[in-house]
């Protein structure tokens, strides 16, 4: 477990950003989804201590629940959404610099910055100032800031943010390679659905300051076998859903059935079922869940009622 | 792609405070120094002192410009204005408004007063708050390496100056004499540089563009010392000029030499200085917030 939340509410002035919110988010890359203000922002803030919860702990890593924020954000590397850097600063200088406000000696942040920069890529460009930086490079040089002095948990703001195919593919992979082979716990935030299916084990969905799915990726999107669009000629012809108990029968687009059945069910008997109310099985598919879909579905919303 | 073979574990530790914001202020230090431009502004901010600096050596003879002859009347004309052997020699190029208070302006613009709204701009607020570093650390980091830098000019050419006296002059009693007053106006002098630095940096932490904030402080600076020489002149009260920002703390320095100042009232000073500071401070800690940061 890399961080534990427990019963956290989170006030600011009259408006509950948080409310009683309990979740243990698990090691590994961990997806935070949610539309804005459903508490993504809050639940970052109050992890590295910079908001009081008015209840309730987060507790980071094996840190005590209590210890001052400075500490727990040692034990933390956040790369922030919005573009951000210390002017006149070189890419080495400015990653040293943050590696020394954590607490680190001069030396071992100099060490660790130019590790850090090998590590994203940036070795030829360390010594240009970042202001010339392109969008891809600055993303990197955040990222490389977040590792310098070797968090266990890391909190990703949107790391996509601004690059074309080519930087998007190969920040994907090194957030890959910080979960796989770097062993850090990731907690990726982002309204890019297809990057968290790219990369994250787990996905955590929130909706107005609570918990509305949670689970692994595979368990929540794969469920192929178990909801199928079938094509039944005549397309008029209804299907009755008492013949597959603990399923649901719906329309789907096209004048096609959505049949969903319970994990271990036989689609078979639907042929039987079809050829009992005279038509004919013309087409059976088995679909599989998007990350959209369960998306969509937690939050009670459709696609293109809200971004998540 | 990356290149994870270069990447070693590195261990935690629980660190002091000060390894934190130490840092910070040693890059505050040296921001001017890091561009051609920047240090041509530091050496244009020395130049008073430097000219201070050619007057003491041709008092004392080591620099022969244009002869004996020449030199002997320089010395004799210069001795009736600039004494070496008074503590005022010293202070006047830190604390009068010419040149002191026209090179300050012109190094605090640059340095100080961009310091925090330039962190605003390029949201380096939030790397920072996402570290180990607090507000009030962070503050306290601006200011002290701004107050370094600008102290090099306020207590450091005076420094230079006295010991160069006290190493060239023919007879270097008096002005080893002068000790304990140099040690007092350079306490002074420092006072005065820390309070202004503050309220700089305070400002800087106010404003949200570095252009604004070089506006801000230098209508500030000028401004409230216009309007103290004017109410001076109208209501015929002197002491009303320490109403400037400039001035008060030229005022608090020179009373903490035990320097002697006609028409300079000490409590006026104190009080200028005290409502900059903790008014301006008090609206930058309100703009100073961690819960700013993420989102």
């Amino acid at each position: 477990m890399s961080i534990r939340i427990d019963s956290l509410t989170i006030v600011y002035g009259n408006h509950v950003a948080v409310d009683g919110l309990s979740i243990d988010i698990p090691s590994g890359t961990v997806g935070l989804l949610g539309r804005n203000g459903a508490g993504k922002s809050s639940i970052l803030r109050a992890s590295l201590g910079l908001v009081r919860p008015v209840a309730g702990y987060v507790q980071v890593l094996d840190l005590p629940p209590g210890l001052s924020g400075p500490e727990t954000r040692a034990r933390i590397g956040y790369m922030p959404e919005r573009d951000a850097h210390l002017p006149a600063m070189t890419g080495f200088e400015m990653v040293a610099m943050l590696g020394m406000l954590t607490g680190m000696r001069r030396r071992d942040a100099w060490r660790r910055s130019h590790e850090v920069l090998y590590l994203v890529g940036l070795e030829e460009q360390r010594y240009r100032v970042v202001g010339g930086y392109s969008a891809g490079m600055r993303q990197k040089v955040k990222l490389a800031a977040a590792l310098v002095h070797d968090p266990g948990v890391m909190f990703l703001d949107e790391p996509t943010n601004g690059l074309d195919p080519q930087g998007r593919a190969e920040m994907l992979e090194l957030v890959r390679e910080l979960g796989r082979d770097l062993g850090k716990s990731v907690v990726f935030s982002t309204h890019i659905l297809q990057d968290v299916e790219d990369v994250c084990d787990s996905v955590i969905v929130l909706d107005r300051g609570r918990v509305v799915a949670q689970g692994r990726l595979a368990e929540l999107t794969g469920r192929a076998g178990r909801d199928y669009e079938v094509r039944i000629d005549p397309s008029s012809l209804q299907l009755d859903p008492s013949l597959f108990p603990g399923g649901t029968v719906s329309r789907a687009e096209g004048g096609a059935h959505l049949l969903t059945l319970p994990e271990g069910s036989d689609p078979s008997r639907l042929f039987a079922a079809v050829r009992a109310a005279g038509g004919v099985v013309r087409g059976l598919v088995a679909k599989r869940r998007t990350l959209e879909d369960v998306f969509f579905h937690a939050i009670g919303g459709r696609a293109g009622a809200g971004a998540p | 792609m990356s290149n994870a073979l270069r990447y070693r574990q590195s261990a935690f530790e629980v660190v002091p405070a000060w390894r934190r914001w130490w840092p910070l202020a040693v890059a505050e230090f040296r921001t001017l120094f890091r561009t051609k431009g920047g240090v041509a502004v530091y050496c244009v901010c020395l130049l008073p002192g430097v000219v201070r600096l050619v007057i003491l050596l041709v008092l004392f003879g080591v620099l022969n410009l244009g002869g004996g002859g020449i030199r002997a009347g320089a010395g004799q004309r210069a001795r009736g204005v600039l004494e070496p052997a008074s503590l005022d020699f010293y202070l006047r190029p830190a604390l009068d408004v010419m040149p002191g208070m026209v090179v300050a302006l012109l190094l605090t613009s640059l340095v100080t007063a961009r310091a925090i709204a330039r962190d605003r701009g390029t949201n380096a607020l939030e790397l920072y708050w996402t570290r180990g570093i607090t507000p009030i650390g962070y503050l306290f980091a601006k200011w002290s390496g701004c107050c370094a830098l600008f102290a090099t000019l306020t207590v450091g050419v005076p420094f230079v100056l006295w010991c160069v006296a006290c190493l060239f002059a023919e007879d270097a009693t008096p002005y080893v004499q002068l000790a304990p007053s140099i040690a007092r106006g350079l306490l002074g002098t420092l006072t005065a540089t820390a309070t202004w630095t503050a309220v700089c940096v305070f400002l800087s932490a106010v404003c949200a563009t570095p252009s604004l904030a070089m506006v801000a402080w230098s209508t500030l600076v000028v401004g409230t010392d216009a309007v103290g020489f004017v109410f001076a002149k109208l209501l015929a009260a002197p002491w009303l000029s320490s109403l400037g920002l400039w001035n008060a703390g030229a005022v608090l320095a020179r009373a903490i030499a035990g320097v002697s100042q006609r028409d300079a009232s000490l409590v006026t000073a104190v009080i200028t200085l005290g409502v900059a500071t903790i008014g301006i401070g008090a609206l930058a800690q309100r703009r100073i917030r961690l819960s700013e940061a993420v989102g």
